[in-house]
């Protein structure tokens, strides 16, 4: 137990701070780097959840193939960073939101704490997944029957939803005359 | 488990793929757009045709594809509020299109994609599918807003739509997360079960709810999550624009509705939450309609008109979570309200724009002096605009002013005085704006005497609305008792079994 909730609070800190490197980089190969890290960091939690097929399978896609892809474009498009730098017109806005944004952190983790309490919330309630994973031995098969069985609709719609960026993509990248 | 006849309670939504896949691929071949326009309007017939089927046939709730597809009243009723927007974007964008955009097959496409995601939105049951359905509907919304590539305010007002809205769907998942977290499930109704079982005084519920109503909040454009409507409304294509206004708007509206009530979310103590979502109605209330008043530019006022009506909708809504717990009769009374506000909010709403495009359109301005005297060069764009105005304002004959009525007797009666009288105060507010734009029209002396020819499919569409407009405020009664058992269905899978 103390090992998980240790393990848990280090991963977190680290996926929170290489989240916040993927924006505060000016350089934006930095950036994508950053990003990488957070989504193996992520992939890291999932391990702890001991979810295998979803740990590698983000690490396979998200780290690898489509980290790729971002490096692509961002070497292919990367220019002079310095022309690029944005003058920040409302001074006191960086530090307002950044207030604000503490706020929202302290509020939440106050509320989630006393609330975990309060009402005693435990891991209980998330039995039906496990029982997921004995039924069906090992959590491929379990991670398959839930998305071609019981969520096959949004599994479905989600194909849509890719027609649609792709259609998106098309319309901005058609070259205008 | 999964059945064919399953497919027959998604047919709607399965037509209106196919019909934008079909739309897809004439484009291809024809750049011709009174054909594809056609083919996009006829096509509308056949998930319109199996709305009413499902409609007539019906004998109860049905849930299809594992409890994910929800088919009851109320997501009927939506279904037929976003067919009645499809049909009425294609006819109002037709002329805008071959003035400005270049990619009018797409933007068809894009736009029964949006609806098909604004059909899900209503009619699913689960969180994830929610979630995935709310996304179908917005990514089309932000290529649409970016479709005139010339102009830099379109390419700005499409990135912060992107930008915005993937912090808002952010939100709302954590919110969907803790509602995981807390009860094992996805499912709304395995969600409505668990709550029965929680006591009171639950953060947990109330740091969820938050977080989903925030989400939403961007969504439906409630204050303080306002802040993209104006910039987006003045630079995206002004009929891209009129569907942001309605299409998002009613879609939120109902996912945000489907959440709390068949979700069950009720069923816990919810003061904190009411008393926040409360402080959310005034504040759009105010700001909505107070910004409204001092804008120049057309857009940008109807951009907080429609902020100011969702605090009206709002207020429906907090009325009806309060009484939720004591008595569901009564609270239903609240949803069926918003309803009706809903519909007529969307019809009124589409003629306003259809009108503010064409007069646009003709006189080439988005400013308020630009429709001076426009009642002695186009009389009849000016007399129907002017309706769609006083209805949206709640001046009497007109829908608008039942509308406003019901969600107020019915606030009043659940117990929230103090935000109908607030309401109240705003409503006249905002008749001062609605008003400024019809006495301006009539009154004031125009700039140049010419007359105005509307295009043909531009005053077919405000005719249109303006008549549908004028029916609704006939039929009231015939579409409160559609209303009403549809508000009623939200409660029934909780009370029925």
């Amino acid at each position: 137990m103390t090992f998980e909730i240790v393990s848990f609070v280090v991963l977190a800190v680290a996926t929170v701070a290489t989240a916040i490197g993927v924006i505060a980089f000016k350089n934006a190969i930095h950036s994508a780097l950053s990003l990488i890290l957070t989504l193996l960091f992520l992939a890291l939690f999932y391990l702890q959840l001991q979810a295998m097929f979803i740990a590698v399978v983000q690490i396979l896609i998200y780290a690898g193939a489509i980290m790729v892809l971002f490096l692509f474009v961002v070497t292919m498009l990367a220019s002079d960073q310095d022309e690029l730098a944005l003058r920040n017109q409302i001074p006191w806005q960086r530090m307002v939101g950044g207030l604000l944004g503490l706020i929202l952190v302290a509020a939440l983790s106050y509320l989630l704490f006393t609330g975990a309490q309060v009402t005693g919330t435990t891991a209980s309630h998330a039995e039906s997944l496990k029982q997921a994973i004995t039924t069906y031995q090992g959590d491929t098969q379990a991670f398959g029957m839930a998305l071609f069985h019981g969520f096959l609709f949004p599994f479905e719609v989600t194909s849509l939803l890719i027609v649609v960026a792709i259609l998106g993509a098309l319309v901005f990248g058609r070259r205008t005359n | 488990m999964f059945q064919l006849s399953d497919l027959y309670l998604l047919a709607p939504e399965i037509s209106l793929v196919l019909l934008a896949l079909v739309v897809m691929v004439i484009d291809l071949f024809t750049k011709r757009r009174i054909v594809i326009a056609t083919v996009s309007l006829v096509g509308l017939i056949v998930p319109v045709g199996f709305v009413i089927a499902q409609a007539v046939t019906y004998t109860g709730p049905r849930t299809a594809l594992f409890r994910m597809l929800v088919v009851d009243q109320y997501s009927l009723f939506f279904r037929v509020i976003f067919l009645i927007i499809a049909a009425f974007m294609v006819l109002a964008s037709y002329n805008y299109l071959g003035k400005y955009i270049k990619a009018e097959g797409e933007f068809y496409v894009l736009m029964l994609f949006s609806v098909v995601g604004m059909m899900l939105m209503a009619s699913t049951g689960e969180l994830i599918s929610i979630y995935i359905a709310l996304e179908l509907t917005s990514f089309p919304l932000y290529a649409m807003a970016g479709l005139l590539r010339s102009s830099t305010k379109s390419s700005e007002a499409a990135l912060k739509y992107v930008l915005l809205g993937a912090m808002s769907s952010a939100i709302l998942l954590y919110g969907f997360a803790l509602l995981y977290g807390l009860t094992g499930t996805t499912d709304l109704q395995g969600i409505a079960q668990s709550f029965k079982s929680f006591g009171n005084g639950n953060l947990m519920v109330i740091v969820a709810d938050v977080l989903i109503i925030a989400g939403f909040g961007f969504k439906i454009s409630a204050v303080p999550f306002h802040m993209w409507a104006p910039d987006i409304y003045e630079g995206a294509p002004t009929p891209a624009t009129a569907f942001f206004s309605v299409g998002s708007k009613a879609a939120g509206f109902a996912a945000l509705i489907r959440i709390l009530v068949y979700g069950g979310l009720w069923q816990a103590d919810l003061t904190p939450l009411i008393v926040v979502l409360g402080v959310v109605a005034v504040l759009t209330l105010i700001l909505g309609n107070f910004a409204a008043a001092v804008q120049t530019n057309i857009k940008r006022m109807m951009a907080y008109s429609s902020i100011a009506q969702a605090g009206y909708i709002l207020v429906g809504v907090v009325a009806t979570l309060t009484m939720s717990q004591k008595n569901h009769t009564a609270a239903s009374s609240g949803i069926a309200a918003v309803l009706f506000f809903i519909l007529v909010y969307v019809v009124t709403n589409l003629g306003a724009f259809s009108g503010i495009i064409a007069l646009s359109n003709l006189t080439g301005g988005e400013k308020i002096e630009d429709f001076r005297g426009l009642w002695h060069r186009s009389p009849l764009l000016t007399v129907c605009t002017s309706l769609c105005l006083l209805s949206l304002a709640g001046i009497p004959p007109v829908a608008g002013f039942f509308s406003k009525v019901f969600i107020f007797t019915a606030a009043w009666q659940l117990g929230q005085p103090w935000l109908v009288i607030i309401a109240l105060l705003c409503s006249i507010v905002s008749i001062v704006y609605y008003g400024r734009i019809i006495k301006v029209m009539f009154f004031d002396a125009p700039r140049k005497e010419e007359r105005l020819v509307a295009p043909i499919s531009l005053s077919t569409t405000i005719t249109l609305a303006t008549a549908a407009l004028l029916v609704l405020t006939v039929i009231v009664t015939v579409v409160l008792d559609a209303a009403n058992p549809a508000a009623l269905s939200l409660f029934a899978s909780l009370l029925g079994k």
